[in-house]
């Protein structure tokens, strides 16, 4: 039986669910929540209650978004040629963090994973090549992770994209901005020479 | 406190899974030490540890040491070995990758050393890299792995009274039996799988060849027809499910077949 009152106790089950939460986290959290005022934990109650009504995948990239098409989607001043695709929404913000990309994007919501039984039917993969039958993109960026995951989607899109008449373009890999050689590791520095450019 | 041995073998990743904000749980197969389950602290936001080598099917040098008397260890560094750059190329041999290792932790218990084991997913995965033929390679690997944990599949003898099979015209598998049936022990159910001579032949000699010869051995459209049959039907009668990775192959054979017709 739980040492804490019910009220408390359904509160810390309830966090506990949360990912990377263990039940002495969601104990600390529930303490915390406990000792703030009314007013901040009501607040906290209708945030999480407004993003389970308000948010809703954009009809055009399925980014998170508050209306029927998302701010990237609906900015004019956007090139609508460039399609991006990113594995979630977070590395699209992290792109947009970057302030140097100006296309539009296309958000998967996972990556071809055999081992997790996640194959082409249960990520974004049609949705995108119907986007480029439309025939207003000109070029696709594959910006998913360079994991094996990552590189077997863009593989895979790759080569469902083959036959449009679009250019099909992988990000570089290589070594970062401020690293040092010495501590790269071969598979890095062999990508990096193989991504090298003309200067 | 107990000082902690560092252990170092030969691994390579099963799976890899987030823990937390920066951690990675793996799963490894070792040479030395059979499968185990580790924790990499920090390796999700520094690489410089682990400088991506903790990657699905990555072979690599591993330190590590067990913390206590539960069976997570702790892994400490890793360097590359391997990273089989040709397989990460190619959609279908990156998932075929996937079920040789997800082939090999749905058959084997953690902390059983089994070095035959291991040098059989090694020697796959380079033979899957250097491009050799993938639905060969398949059937060889299950084959061998099936032997080598104990489940090999009688095909040149009757599963039930050992009678010897090698001059039957034909033979019919019995995934239930562990093997091919002869006339007389032929249960009264539901027929079994036909199987020709030529196509157990092979399989039998896919377990004794040394692993890079196996290039030279070939399976006809209808011998890897029955092989991929029986040796399905079998794995998942003995798992008692279908594996995820082997779906997930399918899949995308029929997406890329639904594709390039539809741009036609």
């Amino acid at each position: 039986m739980s040492r804490y009152a019910p009220p408390l106790a359904r509160l810390i089950k309830e966090l506990a669910r949360f990912p990377g939460i263990g039940e002495k986290t969601a104990a600390r959290l529930a303490n915390f929540i406990l000792h703030e005022s009314a007013e901040d934990a009501r607040r906290l109650a209708e945030s999480i209650l407004e993003v389970k009504e308000k948010i809703r995948l954009c009809r055009v990239c399925f980014n998170l978004s508050e209306g029927d098409v998302c701010p990237v989607c609906s900015d004019p001043d956007r090139d609508g040629t460039v399609i991006c695709v990113v594995e979630d929404p977070d590395a699209l913000i992290a792109l947009e963090e970057s302030g140097t990309y100006r296309g539009l994007y296309h958000v998967l919501h996972g990556v071809l994973s055999p081992l997790d039984g996640v194959g082409p039917e249960k990520i974004r993969v049609r949705e995108l090549i119907e986007r480029v039958r439309g025939g207003a993109v000109k070029e696709v960026i594959l910006a998913t992770n360079p994991s094996v995951q990552g590189e077997a989607t863009a593989v895979f899109l790759m080569r469902s994209l083959a036959e449009k008449t679009v250019r099909v373009s992988r990000i570089a890999t290589g070594v970062p901005v401020g690293g040092d050689l010495k501590y790269a590791d071969r598979m890095t520095l062999a990508k990096a020479l193989e991504g090298r450019r003309v200067m | 406190m107990g000082v902690r041995t560092h252990l170092r073998t030969e691994a390579i990743v099963l799976r890899r899974t987030d823990h937390g904000e920066s951690d990675w749980i793996v799963t490894l197969f070792t040479r030395d030490f059979g499968k185990i389950k580790g924790i990499a602290k920090g390796a999700r936001r520094s690489r410089r540890r682990f400088a991506n080598t903790l990657d699905d099917f990555c072979c690599l040098n591993l330190i590590f040491s067990q913390r206590g008397r539960g069976s997570l260890v702790f892994l400490e560094s890793s360097d590359i070995v391997e990273h089989f750059g040709e397989i990460r190329l190619c959609v279908e041999k990156t998932a075929l990758a996937s079920y040789l290792v997800e082939l090999l932790d749905a058959f084997t218990p953690e902390g059983k050393p089994n070095r035959e084991l291991y040098e059989t997913l090694r020697g796959f995965l380079i033979l899957l890299n250097a491009g050799a033929p993938m639905g060969n390679l398949a059937r060889f690997y299950e084959i061998r792995l099936l032997a080598a944990c104990g489940y090999d599949p009688a095909l040149d003898r009757c599963a039930r009274c050992g009678t010897t099979m090698a001059s039957a015209p034909s033979l019919v598998f019995h995934a239930a039996e562990g093997g091919v049936l002869c006339p007389a022990c032929l249960p009264a159910g539901p027929p079994g799988l036909p199987l020709s001579q030529g196509a157990a032949k092979t399989l039998l000699l896919a377990k004794r060849l040394p692993i890079p010869r196996l290039v030279s051995l070939s399976l006809t459209p209808q011998t890897a027809r029955e092989t991929e049959e029986i040796l399905g039907v079998f794995v998942n009668h003995l798992l008692g499910r279908e594996l995820l990775s082997l779906q997930v192959l399918r899949q995308i054979r029929q997406f890329s077949i639904d594709t390039s017709r539809k741009n036609k």
